[in-house]
């Protein structure tokens, strides 16, 4: 079975490049008019009935019944069907690869959007220090540095609410302490 | 003499864009612009910490916290006369000078940006917190 597909995969090239002859365009038209084929040449079926009804040039004699394609004069028609169905079967691994980066870029997209859980390096990055002439940007490794700037910020954040809402009450002097020239 | 007439539109246009900015967004360029020069050019003997918290939703930075302290005259100096400048249009104040020390905490509000400074003789403390 296996040897007899290998066969047919090899008529089925030769019969897209226009270089079968009649006897083996026969075998296969007579393989593909059984129900039992592999799916991937499902696509071929509808075309090879195409060419055993449609123009049946072997009968009409315009080739001889076992003449390579080399010499003969190659069929129009075929060849338009034979190119759209090399087509199809080339732009399956196209089609696949964007299915695949589809789903990839789906899945991105919703990754993206779930909230950071807590970690450090998602809702942190972009944070850097710089000590004695030393850079890092290692979100991981800054762990302790982010948060004792947050500690900070928290404290800078209640002393800026005490003094808006100082400066909001309106009361005079309250913009600036003792000792502070205006 | 055509280009010449477009460079000095051009010039113009963005002098008068310029003075047309809110006074907010005038205001702390004095401070930030002293921090931005001194890192860019002394990377060696400084400390700075610029740490920037992200919203989870959109991945844009919400909130910036920066931090600088370094051993410099010159620089506190620059400083103190960056916020004594920048204070005339701040929201909310609070500075004190006591001998070589002097403690400013500036506040604008909408969009919130917090900067305080710690002067010290020589040493400099300058820490900044900023809401996009």
């Amino acid at each position: 079975m296996k040897r007899k597909n290998e066969n047919i995969e090899l008529l089925i090239e030769r019969f897209l490049d226009g270089r079968t002859t009649c006897a083996e365009e026969r075998t296969l038209y007579d393989y593909f008019r059984t129900a039992q084929i592999p799916a991937e040449w499902e696509y071929l079926r509808e075309a090879m009935r195409y060419f055993e009804h449609g123009i049946g040039a072997c009968d009409a004699g315009v080739l001889p019944a076992d003449a390579g394609g080399g010499g003969a004069e190659r069929r129009p028609a075929r060849q338009a069907v034979a190119s759209s169905a090399l087509r199809r079967r080339r732009m399956l691994p196209a089609v696949a690869a964007s299915l695949v980066c589809t789903l990839a870029a789906a899945t991105w997209v919703l990754l993206s959007s779930m909230p950071g859980g807590g970690e450090t390096g998602s809702i942190y990055d972009g944070s850097y220090v710089l000590f004695d002439g030393v850079y890092c940007n290692d979100v991981d490794a800054l762990h302790d540095q982010i948060d004792i700037a947050m500690t900070r910020a928290e404290i800078m954040e209640t002393k800026a609410e005490r003094l808006l809402a100082l400066a909001d009450d309106g009361a005079s002097g309250v913009r600036a302490s003792k000792g502070c020239k205006r | 003499m055509k280009s010449i007439d477009c460079k000095i539109l051009f010039v113009a246009l963005v002098a008068f864009a310029a003075s047309m900015l809110p006074e907010t967004a005038r205001a702390q360029q004095n401070i930030d612009k002293v921090i931005s020069e001194y890192v860019e050019a002394s990377r060696g003997t400084l400390s700075y910490r610029s740490v920037v918290k992200r919203n989870p939703s959109t991945r844009q930075i919400a909130k910036r916290v920066v931090e600088l302290s370094v051993d410099d005259k010159e620089l506190g100096k620059q400083l103190v006369e960056a916020f004594e400048t920048d204070r005339k249009c701040a929201d909310g104040i609070e500075c004190t000078r006591q001998g070589q020390t002097y403690i400013c905490t500036l506040i604008w509000d909408d969009p919130r940006r917090i900067y305080e400074i710690t002067v010290n003789g020589c040493w400099v403390a300058y820490s900044a917190v900023i809401y996009y």
